[in-house]
């Protein structure tokens, strides 16, 4: 049974009394699993009201499985839809605490990084480590152990580009950006090897990189797949002419098709799934494309499911299986505003960036209204939140002049 | 109707319809250990975990719900709520906490699974809604937690 953190009194009391009080309450007649079978019926707030009865109930009311099925129905307590436990080494009723205030919106903001020019970052998260583009750079930076601040100096800078980074992503130890300049670049992480080759004729707006495979999107109206094999760096698979813009786009996780999310300039639906081996189109998804509902930003949550925003203001969620004529279910963006990026825990929660006064959202996706809404400019300096991302504790947004944090942990 | 004989620890024996316990897999498992068929032998079944005034409880409990299919299996996910006791069932438990652990006792050791329940989520409801003080009194628990109680952090 996982124990709750608690104070050296109670170790201490822990190693004196292993077992429950021996006399008095009827209570303890009951061996601990029917023990746990009468709490299973408890809601969070009933096992918080028991857990300050006794030392022993304490302990016992901390246990895991008593707050597995509450973390399930929680948002952002690592666990998958599925069940899958993310965070094994945290004991659940923290996680399910921790929850609480994403539910709640209580948190502290704070800025972890601010810039003199106006940009527009791309963000991605590995380990302790913040990886996050800079006009023509990428810069990795430490988290210190609270996840809510920085270390100042960067763990690493990451050249190549002579225009900005307009994207990038991690694979193996491996950075792959893409360039204003229409390169694509491979640096690998902790070394000094960096190659850079040209990919389009114009920006390079997107990539993703899975399975030693690499796909970019660019302003040029074409998609392109290219090996990730150090002796073929550069050599193009497949072009697909996707006749619009190409804003985003991802890889499934089969690893046999990806994604495109295009400008919506055309006839066409601006989401568009490709077989990555033969470059064909295999199918679009949606079937009302008003002009210029671009999508902005596109991930697989699963190898059936996805999710998509953009211009025309919604959060789209698409499961293959069961129609790619219609989606499963949309949110809208209350103000109107384009949304430029999105974030899910793979369970119940969603965020998303909007294109006016840095309003983060969350959202719970069992409920088509927004949960709540974090405005983290102001005007005059109204701007986008171009790139977001979360951890169970913290959300770090990316705006022109400012890296924002929430912090759940301690609000 | 054929019947079936049960010995409690105390050496009581009970004569009861087949139909009654036949849910209940460690009677089922005892009589096909002891080689026992439902007529035939005479010999009672001992039940050397079960005391007679909680196995005459049991079987009246059992023998109002005769009727009744056993409770489907729980969805893991699903939020298990404690509501939708019946009447009946209300008024049967409506005994003293040492009876009521020893139903809960004797349904477990008995693998009676719609008696197992609704005494559970009896137990559950007298936890529920209460504060911490409230609960300490209700079981008799002795607070040894340090300090004045904390507030709790689930609202």
């Amino acid at each position: 049974m996982a124990a709750a953190a608690g104070e050296e009194e109670e170790e201490e009391a822990a190693r004196e009394s292993a077992a429950r009080p021996a006399a008095g309450p009827a209570l303890w007649r009951l061996p601990e699993e029917l023990l746990l079978l009468i709490c299973s019926y408890l809601d969070m707030r009933a096992l918080g009201r028991l857990a300050q009865v006794c030392r022993w109930l304490r302990r016992f009311t901390s246990c895991d499985l008593l707050w597995r099925r509450i973390a399930r129905a929680s948002l952002n307590s690592g666990f998958t839809r599925l069940g899958t436990d993310l965070m094994t080494s945290v004991p659940v009723k923290e996680r399910v605490k921790v929850s609480q205030n994403w539910r709640l919106g209580r948190c502290r903001e704070a800025i972890l990084l601010k810039w003199r020019c106006s940009q527009m970052p791309w963000m991605q998260l590995e380990d302790d480590s913040l990886y996050i583009s800079q006009a023509n750079f990428v810069l990795a930076y430490q988290f210190r152990p609270d996840g809510a601040s920085l270390n100042r100096r960067p763990l690493g800078v990451f050249a190549g580009h002579d225009e900005d980074v307009c994207h990038f992503v991690l694979a193996n130890s491996h950075i792959i950006s893409a360039g204003g300049d229409g390169k694509i670049g491979v640096h690998k992480i902790h070394s000094t090897f960096t190659v850079k080759y040209s990919a389009h004729e114009q920006e390079v707006n997107c990539v993703d990189c899975k399975g030693g495979i690499i796909v970019s999107g660019s302003r040029d109206r074409t998609a392109k797949v290219w090996p990730l094999a150090s002796g073929r760096l550069g050599q193009c698979l497949h072009t697909i002419q996707t006749e619009d813009r190409v804003w985003s786009i991802a890889i499934s996780p089969l690893l046999s098709s990806f994604v495109t999310g295009t400008a919506c300039c055309g006839h066409f639906s601006p989401l568009r799934i490709w077989d990555l081996n033969s470059g064909q189109l295999m199918t679009h998804l949606g079937s009302d494309f008003p002009p210029g509902a671009g999508v902005l930003d596109v991930m697989y949550e699963s190898p059936f499911t996805l999710l998509s925003c953009g211009y025309d203001t919604y959060v789209r969620y698409w499961d293959l299986r069961t129609s790619v004529r219609k989606c499963v279910m949309e949110w809208e963006e209350p103000h109107d505003s384009t949304l430029y990026c999105l974030q899910t825990d793979g369970n119940h929660l969603l965020a998303t960036g909007s294109s006016y006064y840095g309003v983060v959202r969350l959202w719970d996706r069992r409920q088509r209204a927004c949960l709540h809404a974090f405005p983290l400019t102001s005007t005059p300096l109204s701007s986008p939140v171009y790139c977001l991302r979360l951890t169970t504790k913290h959300l770090y947004a990316a705006l022109s002049y400012n890296l924002h944090v929430l912090d759940f942990q301690n609000p | 109707m054929p019947s079936i004989k049960l010995q409690s620890s105390g050496g009581e024996i009970f004569e009861v319809d087949v139909e009654i316990v036949k849910q209940s897999v460690t009677i089922k498992t005892m009589l096909e250990d002891l080689g026992m068929h439902d007529e035939g032998d005479d010999d009672p079944v001992p039940l050397p975990n079960a005391n007679a005034a909680i196995f005459k409880k049991v079987i009246q409990w059992r023998t109002h719900h005769k009727d009744n299919p056993p409770p489907p299996e729980v969805d893991e996910d699903k939020e298990k709520r404690t509501d939708g006791i019946s009447v009946w069932d209300q008024e049967f438990l409506k005994v003293d906490q040492g009876t009521l652990f020893e139903l809960i006792l004797a349904a477990n050791y008995l693998d009676f699974k719609g008696l197992l329940d609704v005494t559970c989520k009896s137990v559950a409801n007298m936890v529920k809604r209460k504060t911490p003080e409230e609960i300490c009194k209700t079981f008799n628990i002795k607070n040894d937690l340090p300090g004045p109680c904390a507030v709790c952090s689930f609202k």
